[in-house]
């Protein structure tokens, strides 16, 4: 009890605290110096989407239409009708990225590895309506990331 | 400690007699989590009387999950308490899986638990940042707010994303850890017990802040009960009451830890048994890791979740969160949808009505500091 | 099966079933599931897929559920290990050669394989060799085949067997090489093949027109009423963004059963076509989109002040298959205008008859009949749905007669088919009423032996009237070409004479999805008030003011040439339309476009005299809007009383009110005959089944079939060769003043001196009265 009104007298615990924060004055940074410096991101990280292909250049998406099921935000949405070769495949694959909530279901669902998420989370709008990733885009992203992305696949594969 | 509580309603004051002056703290506050109102009536600095206003976060979850399938509700509960979003995911999951008959497996139980204890010790470190800067000491804020985010760095690892992980789902959990998870952890651990040494120093030993928290809002032991305080703020008053401890959950009867409790159930001795809570939320997740098993099942089969129908009945789960006991009530009636949900949580008592007698008789510098000591999170209020 | 009931044990559950109905019966109608492929409660039983096997106690191996008839005493366990293992071993052989390729199969979702091998299916397959693949078929423009995933239930085999009367699907080969097919390339003509879809229970036969266009989670189901025949089947539309995808029968056992047919199933398609958008008025000769507002208030001023000098100029013309809350309002608002001119007989040229042309009994009575003569009906294609019945009672022992002009084809056996120039129907007839007044001993009324003084029956009519005189319930039907017949009412009248002197029902297949309601509604002229006109008076006289409502008179008149004339003289014509085409454009004054059934609400009263109310499915197209809605405010701006009706239902509150009860057909008083039997080479003209309303006018699919037989004459061999041509060529038809080139077909089953020129959806030139006389020329 003498011991704590002494410490406050003198001002003791003040001087501890300052020491500690002293200290930190010539510690090294936590400060990361975004942009130019970054965290790693992790190989499960969910951020924007992307429709992959397969190696021969041909689109993996056979509108089975599992994500627009599954997707818990209605944000998917998908028109199909046969191809001219007769196969199934979509005429329109959309995400609104505004209603997207990123869980990642759409990529659980999918029978092909066809729709994925993939590690970018820097990316911006300047007109309303950008915010829709249509199928030109989204395929786009996937040829851009094809080798980022399987490598994460890969990564991760044990416990799928 | 055992003060007796004045249950009589606050006498009402003449506003016309400019002996008072009636202010509006809120809504939008930075020593709180998310939007409500105090609705102050001062003389001089002195508050005489206090109405608490909630309603700026109403997004109507309850009433939403009622028209959305099961595994649709999933990624949306998550939402309900923006820093701690892991117990509504729990709870809900639990739920369900209690009406649906489902038995998760060992692994996911582990993974569960320690996904809860990490979100608690990331929760308590935003916590902590904020009640030391309602005290006016905005520097921890910085370290403690690091050393969160070194936290989510194991949570984007671990489920993919930082703050709304959608991890525990109904059957099990959607990933095991992956690889060298267990060390990166342990690094994690070891810094934040180093922060937690480096802000006893700073904060709890600092004679400005033991000035303005001891004798704070106190808690007298008989409003616990009537308030239905529950959690540290409980715990605090000298109950020695944990969810964790009370009626087990998950693995938390393997796991070895005891329930920490205080006397003077006043702003510094909330601060100090949740102090103590986060060391024993490190102590709690070196244990599981330790002791969890490395492999097996992490996710039950679950019927085709497009068409999940669950039988009808209702149950009650509850967990306790940093705040303290979180419930889910779920109502089901053998269709795709939820019958009705309702949700419990801790700072719907806290935030409003003990919140609103505590305040009586402080001053106005001290209503944040307050605030803080009870860790409310409006979002949770009104769901 | 004998009402006799024994009582089972099932699942330690004492249940009830009748003597000799097979186990599975019993079960589903206890509400104990069982899984199957091949058993289908419609259908025979073949027990091939071995699903239901479950097990029996005292049984030595489990025995199939839907080939085991109840025993009184039988002890069943359908969950017992012993019933699970044999189901899930049956399930593991059924997926060992289907592809599994449910991500890009149309029946994912909705498919009775995946749903029960989520329930009895491993996870794994421990099958690790080759898998069989089995070649795609072509089965024509509505039946999409992948044939691999087939699991030889044959349902659909059965189904041509048994409902569809034609087997046009088969099991070729055995063992693992079994195929289902139609061994020699060749498409599904039936005009029920459609529900071979909705019976597959894997994805091997889908639905071509729906390919790959939506999942069966996406769509919302819309209950509604069928409009392009007076069956009224029940529809499911399954609807996705306010769009109609596809259509299924609904469960009415009282009226389709669980089938219905092709035309009901995709006509959906022709919803969209060439919809009229927006109301448009003529000005100047030009044509101008304007406001709803505009468009009804001219019409209203126009109406108002042209009924006032001239109401017994002016004529209401509407579809038969308009609802009934649409053409009591038409009728309510011409009435209260003055106009006494309303029809809804389109394809009629014979008005004297107003009885209302309903079945006489009901559609299920007429799978039981004993005898059945179809007068001038092609039931099969027009009304396949009645057809049905019709077969049944054919399968059941029944004798099923025709007496008409073309020697149809039907998907059963003919007790006598009766095969007559148009002119000489009559004449038969009446030859039948005299064999039966000697059967009987009764008389045949003075009328008719003065019109057919001396007749000498024909050998078919003694055998038809035998059948007629000695069948316990017999029925008379005049098909919907009867009532295209210039001596309809006489026909009507000679039927209804030998129904009284065979104790026959009599019964009228009319034509569109409603002419029952409308008649109930007073949509026709009424009898006692000698200056209202009927369509053929409006025609031959001429009208200053017409209003059409809801049909393309080109296709769905009598006389397209006549109408058309008076269309065009006619001064002021207001057109309600779904669809925009070319004549229209040219006599019409107004369009106000209103929308299809699938759009509004309203109720048709089926040929039974069933009152089926549906209410939209969707919203209405583009700035169309229901027909019923947009008579109200005509009537609100006429300031007419009794127009202020909040909802459909209070309008169809006041038809109800307004509707007599149905009687039995009596007779009309008509014995005038209309068709001279001298003439020349006869039209037989039928109405394509895909022809007959404007929406399926408009269904791409149903047109590339065969059964729509588009831009086609039928001629007997003997007209064909007198005339030099041969299947295949062209011949030049000429009635009235046009000539429209048509390719032959010639078929036995045509009368002599007669040919069928349907009316169908490729005319190049407007043709005149379906029973009229044309010219031929190679």
């Amino acid at each position: 009890m003498i011991k704590q009104y002494l410490g406050s007298l003198f001002l003791i615990e003040l001087l501890k605290g300052l020491k500690l924060t002293g200290k930190y004055f010539f510690a090294k940074k936590f400060t990361i110096m975004y942009p130019e410096e970054k965290t790693p991101i992790s190989n499960r990280f969910r951020g924007r989407h992307a429709l992959r292909r397969y190696p021969n250049g041909e689109e993996r998406c056979i509108a089975c239409k599992l994500c627009e099921a599954v997707c818990p935000a209605l944000a998917i949405t998908i028109e199909a009708e046969p191809r001219d070769d007769g196969t199934r495949r979509t005429t329109k694959y959309e995400i609104d990225l505004f209603k997207c909530i990123f869980c990642g279901f759409c990529e659980e669902s999918c029978p092909v590895d066809s729709i994925v998420e993939t590690n970018i989370f820097e990316y911006h709008y300047e007109q309303r309506g950008e915010q829709i990733m249509d199928k030109t885009k989204l395929l786009q992203f996937g040829d851009d990331y094809e080798a980022q992305l399987a490598q994460d696949r890969t990564l991760d594969a044990q416990y799928r | 400690m055992n003060l007796t509580h004045d249950f009589s309603p606050t006498p009402e004051v003449d506003l016309a007699s400019g002996k008072y002056v009636k202010i509006w703290h809120g809504p939008q506050h930075p020593g709180i989590t998310g939007n409500m109102s105090l609705e102050l009536t001062l003389c001089g600095d002195e508050i005489v009387n206090c109405k608490t206003h909630v309603g700026y976060l109403h997004r109507g979850f309850e009433k939403l999950m009622e028209r959305r399938t099961y595994i649709q509700n999933f990624p949306l509960v998550c939402r309900i308490a923006v820093p701690e979003p892991t117990f509504n995911e729990y709870l809900y999951s639990a739920g369900i899986e209690d009406l649906a008959g489902i038995e998760v497996p060992e692994l996911a139980k582990w993974l569960r638990c320690l996904n809860l204890e990490l979100m608690r010790l990331g929760s308590f470190l935003m916590w902590l940042g904020g009640a030391s800067g309602a005290f006016g000491m905005s520097t921890v804020y910085q370290w403690t707010v690091t050393h969160r985010d070194y936290i989510l760095d194991l949570f984007e690892e671990m489920t993919g994303a930082r703050i709304y992980h959608m991890y525990i789902s109904p059957g099990g959990v959607r990933a095991p850890l992956p690889d060298g998870f267990k060390d990166r952890c342990l690094m994690v651990m070891k810094k934040v017990e180093k922060l937690l040494y480096e802000v006893e120093t700073t904060v709890l030993n600092n004679a400005v802040f033991k000035k303005r928290a001891i004798g704070l809002g106190v808690i007298s032991s008989d409003m616990v009960d009537a308030y239905g305080v529950t959690g540290p703020n409980q715990r605090a008053a000298g109950y020695a009451r944990d969810t964790r401890k009370d009626s087990p959950y998950l693995v938390y009867e393997q796991l070895d830890f005891d329930v920490i409790t205080a006397t003077g159930s006043d702003a510094f001795d909330r601060t100090i048994v949740r102090y103590q809570e986060m060391h024993q939320c490190v102590s709690l997740i070196r244990q599981m890791l330790d002791r969890m098993p490395t492999d097996g099942a992490f996710h039950t089969p679950t019927p085709n979740v497009l068409h999940w129908k669950i039988p009808a009945g209702e149950t009650y789960v509850k967990a306790e969160c940093t705040r303290g006991e979180y419930g889910y009530y779920i109502e089901t009636d053998g269709s795709e949808y939820v019958r009705r949900v309702h949700i419990r949580g801790p700072s719907y008592t806290h935030a409003i009505a003990v919140m609103e007698k505590l305040v009586i008789g402080a001053n106005i510098a001290d209503v944040a500091g307050l605030m803080v000591s009870l860790h409310t999170y409006p979002p949770e209020i009104e769901r | 099966m004998s009402d006799e009931m024994v009582t089972i044990q099932v699942d330690g559950k004492s249940i009830q079933a009748a003597k000799g109905s097979m186990l599975i019966e019993a079960t589903d109608n206890a509400g104990i599931k069982i899984p199957r492929f091949c058993y289908h409660e419609k259908l025979s039983v073949a027990a091939n897929c071995r699903m239901c096997l479950v097990e029996v106690d005292k049984v030595p191996k489990p025995l199939p559920a839907c080939a085991t008839p109840v025993m009184d005493g039988m002890v069943v366990h359908t969950k017992s290990p012993r019933a699970i293992t044999a189901q899930k071993g049956t399930m593991e052989f059924l997926l060992i050669n289907h592809p599994l390729d449910c991500p890009i199969c149309d029946q994912g979702g909705e498919c009775e394989l995946q749903d029960v091998s989520l329930g009895y299916g491993g996870f794994d397959s421990r099958y690790v060799e080759t898998k069989r693949v089995v070649k795609q078929k072509d089965l024509g423009s509505l039946v999409a085949t992948d044939m691999t995933r087939c699991i030889h239930c044959t349902r659909c085999v059965r189904f041509g067997d048994e409902i569809a009367g034609s087997r046009e699907l088969g099991a070729t080969s055995r063992g693992e090489h079994t195929e289902i097919g139609t061994y020699i390339q060749k498409h599904l003509d039936s005009e029920l093949s459609g529900n071979v879809i909705d019976i597959c229970p894997v994805g091997a036969l889908t639905s071509k027109p729906f390919r790959y266009n939506a999942r069966a989670w996406e769509m919302s189901q819309k209950e509604t009423i069928a409009s392009h025949d007076c069956v009224g089947s029940n529809l499911s539309l399954h609807v996705r963004r306010n769009e109609v995808l596809r259509a299924v029968p609904k469960n009415n056992d009282a009226v389709n059963e669980c089938w219905i047919s092709d035309r009901d199933r995709f006509s959906y398609e022709g919803l969209t076509q060439s919809r009229l958008q927006e109301p448009m008025i003529k000005q100047d000769d030009k044509w101008v989109a304007v406001s709803w507002d505009e468009a009804l208030e001219f019409v209203a001023s126009e109406l108002l002040s042209r009924t006032k000098n001239d109401a017994a100029a002016t004529g209401m013309l509407m579809s038969p298959s308009s609802t009934i809350e649409e053409g009591f309002l038409l009728q309510k608002l011409a009435r209260a205008l003055g106009v006494e001119n309303v029809d809804y007989r389109l394809r009629q040229s014979d008005f004297s008859e107003t009885q209302t042309p309903w079945l006489g009994q009901s559609i299920a009575d007429l799978s039981v009949n004993n005898a059945t003569l179809l007068i001038e009906s092609n039931v099969r294609v027009d009304q396949p749905m009645l057809c049905h019945r019709v077969r049944q009672s054919a399968l059941g022992g029944g004798e099923v007669m025709s007496l008409s002009s073309v020697g149809y084809q039907m998907n059963f056996s003919m007790h006598e088919s009766c095969v007559v120039a148009p002119q000489r129907i009559t004449e038969e007839l009446a030859g039948i009423a005299k064999v039966l007044s000697n059967l009987s001993e009764g008389s045949v009324c003075d009328e008719l032996v003065s019109l057919y003084p001396g007749i000498e029956p024909s050998p078919s009519a003694i055998k038809i009237a035998k059948s007629l005189f000695d069948g316990a319930t017999s029925a008379v039907l005049l098909g919907s070409m009867a009532t295209s017949h210039p001596d309809y009412g006489l026909i009507q009248s000679l039927s209804v004479e030998i129904a009284r002197l065979a104790g026959a029902n009599v019964g009228v297949i009319s034509h569109g999805a409603n002419s029952v309601g409308l008649n109930l509604m007073n949509m026709l002229p009424k009898k006692e008030l000698a200056s209202a006109k009927s369509f053929g008076d409006m025609q031959s006289e001429g009208m200053k003011n017409v209003v059409v409502y809801n049909f393309e008179p080109v296709y769905d008149t009598y006389d397209a040439q006549t109408c058309l004339a008076m269309l065009r003289s006619a001064e002021f014509v207001v057109e309600f339309a779904m669809f925009e085409n070319d004549a229209q454009k040219d006599y019409a004054n107004v369009l106000l476009p209103i929308t299809p059934n699938t759009e509004t609400s309203g109720t048709f009263v089926n040929c039974e005299g069933v009152w089926q109310s549906f209410t939209g499915a969707v919203k209405p197209f583009a700035n169309s809007r229901p027909g019923w809605k947009v008579l109200r405010v005509l009537g609100n701006l006429h300031n007419l009383e009794g127009f202020d009706y909040m909802d459909s239902s209070e309008v169809l509150a006041e038809c109800k009110a307004h509707a007599s009860e149905l009687a039995g057909i009596s007779a009309s008083g008509q014995w005038q005959r209309q068709l001279d039997s001298s003439a020349g080479v006869a039209r037989i003209g039928s109405v394509s089944p895909y022809a007959v309303d404007s929406v399926v006018r408009r269904a791409a699919a149903l047109q590339k079939t065969s059964l729509a037989e588009n831009g086609v004459v039928r001629l007997s061999p003997e007209l064909a060769s007198s005339l030099g041509v041969q299947s295949g060529q062209r011949v030049n038809i000429s009635q009235g003043d046009e000539t429209i080139e048509l390719s032959v077909v010639t078929d036995h089953s045509v009368a002599q001196d007669s040919a069928v020129v349907p009316s169908d959806v490729v005319v190049s030139g407007v043709l005149g009265s379906l029973y009229g006389e044309i010219a031929l020329q190679k």
